[in-house]
């Protein structure tokens, strides 16, 4: 189950655009976008223990840091990405030291805060950035879907390698044991800030890789993208698919993503449904959905294996 | 080298737990820090060891002063500690917990760290416990690991925060025998314990906090029988208690 399951994931996400063509195509690479957003966020939530409200801030410094360097500086669009990434993650840096010393509900505020005084610069400086109406961006090869999902799904493998090499790292190693015993961490040797400031450098600059990815798939970037309603679906997706899980919340955020499509009619009432099912999976599948749904379903296998003739 | 408290305060909003506290742990004694519940021994720990910042006052390792480094600098310096409640890391499995220290050491190789894990496994009596996790061991082996972790990075200074509580009688003795050999390959220990039998046993000084005041600082014989501990402490004479 444990070999079977990934190598199913890998088949589908390659075969997708086989079966899904328009439409459903865009939904799938919307769908990558937040895959990156959603497993970098639980990266930081589910591993460091961190709770940031400012990873919607960092897709939209990658997004529009690639936007602008594309249409002012005459970059490539692969060039000014990698830039949006740095952008993110040297802003990150910046906030990670002022705040990562806090604890618990004051990083939240404090990354809450910077949100929403990035929206409201994004907003306001409107000959930088055409303020709410949005900025235009160039199209990946002038917006050929196939290009588009097949680059979103190379990122976000790219992001579930290094992420998942983190873990497994010395620094994984580290984080978790902070994440299990702060203090306890500190008093063996770890330099704890440092290694926060480590992890959230790093999911900075994917979040802001995934931000310069939206903006060249989308072909628009506006204040929408950082606002808090942003954040709320990211943090959604996280706790569905599973926090300790990258590629749980990495899947809780396509599978929003796709409910989102079928949810339209509800409008803005999509949130509140979304805001239920949090609650739904914290109080019943505190682990996420399905990571509790794999395990269901490894358990029917183990048990239809051992009853079938041999 | 000796580790010096000079004149250290803390308060908590209006409650002074530490009072212009001084005490000295010269390299190679084993001390016993004991005192009633509330008396500030923990917190003269904490301090110590860079979890609180004093209010007042001053702590020194030799002439370098550490009272404003973060606890993880203290670590290095060669001081380490356990807690009351043991602070291991129950998600992750023995060997990881013996692990954290040593990689935040950064002088030790893979195979070193390999190394001294086992050696340090075998010396706190859990070699086939390697592989469990934290979480699944009794509460004397986790006062056991917590210990095993510190020894990782052989400091000089341990200072053990009720390291008997809750441990099985037999382990207790095994522990005690542990702390001796320590002390005697030239740890210097301060051990803060409810347990007075093993501590007038082992202990070659003990220093006495009563409402964060250091009530008195001398040998076992000379403490039992001050009137200011057994009022203070005992409330009566440690024979009678």
């Amino acid at each position: 189950m444990k070999r079977i399951f990934p190598a199913l994931l890998v088949l589908a996400a390659l075969l997708f655009p086989f079966f899904f063509r328009d439409y459903w195509l865009y939904v799938g690479i919307i769908g990558l976008y937040y895959a990156i957003l959603a497993s970098s966020w639980s990266m930081l939530a589910g591993q460091v223990g961190l709770i940031s409200f400012a990873h919607a801030a960092f897709a939209g410094i990658g997004a529009y840091t690639s936007a602008l360097l594309v249409i002012h500086g005459g970059l490539s669009i692969p060039l000014a990405m990698a830039a949006g990434a740095l952008a993110a993650a040297v802003v990150g840096l910046g906030i990670g030291a002022l705040t990562l010393r806090m604890r618990g509900p004051y990083l939240a505020l404090t990354t809450l805060a910077f949100s929403e005084i990035l929206r409201i610069f994004i907003t306001a400086e409107y000959q930088l950035t055409q303020g709410s109406i949005g900025l235009k961006v160039p199209l990946i090869l002038d917006g050929n879907k196939l290009v588009c999902y097949y680059t979103g799904l190379a990122l976000f493998v790219l992001t579930l390698v290094v992420l998942t090499f983190l873990i497994h790292s010395r620094v994984g190693l580290l984080l978790v044991a902070m994440r299990e015993d702060e203090d306890g961490a500190a008093t063996r040797g770890v330099d704890t800030v440092a290694y926060r400031l480590i992890a959230f450098v790093v999911t900075s600059a994917f979040a802001g890789l995934a931000g310069g990815y939206y903006a060249h798939v989308v072909g628009l970037v506006s204040p929408q993208m950082v606002r808090i309603g942003e954040m709320g679906l990211i943090l959604a997706m996280s706790v569905f698919g599973g926090l300790e899980s990258l590629l749980g919340a990495a899947l809780g955020a396509i599978f929003l993503q796709t409910l989102t499509e079928y949810l339209r009619i509800f409008a803005e009432w999509r949130l509140a449904i979304f805001g239920a099912l949090v609650l739904f999976t914290l109080k019943f599948a505190p682990e996420g959905i399905l990571p509790r749904a794999y395990l269901y379903a490894e358990r029917f296998m183990d048990r239809w294996l051992s009853r079938a003739p041999r | 080298m000796m580790l010096t408290v000079d004149q250290v305060t803390k308060n908590f909003g209006g409650l002074q737990a530490l009072s212009s506290v001084s005490v000295s742990f010269r390299r190679g004694e084993f001390v016993g820090l004991i005192g009633p519940n509330g008396s500030g021994k923990t917190t003269l720990i904490n301090c110590i060891t860079g979890l609180y910042r004093p209010d007042g006052g001053a702590i020194r390792l030799g002439e370098e002063t550490i009272s404003h480094l973060p606890p993880h600098r203290i670590y290095r310096r060669g001081i380490g500690r356990t807690f009351q409640i043991s602070k291991v890391f129950n998600r992750l499995s023995v060997l990881d917990n013996l692990r954290i220290p040593a990689l935040t050491e950064g002088r030790l190789r893979r195979h070193e760290v390999q190394d001294r894990s086992r050696e340090i496994l075998e010396q706190i009596k859990l070699e086939h416990h390697g592989k469990t996790n934290a979480e699944n061991l009794s509460g004397g082996q986790r006062k056991l690991l917590e210990l095993g972790m510190i020894m990782m990075t052989d400091p000089r200074f341990l200072l053990l925060d009720e390291p008997f509580g809750g441990v099985h009688p037999e382990l207790k003795s095994q522990l005690e025998d542990y702390l001796c050999r320590l002390n005697r390959e030239g740890k210097t220990i301060v051990l803060v314990s409810h347990e007075m039998p093993s501590v007038f046993r082992i202990c070659e000084r003990l220093v006495v906090l009563d409402h964060g005041v250091l009530v008195t600082d001398g040998s076992p014989e000379a403490v039992r029988s001050d009137e200011r501990v057994i009022n203070a402490y005992l409330g009566g004479s440690y024979d009678e208690a």
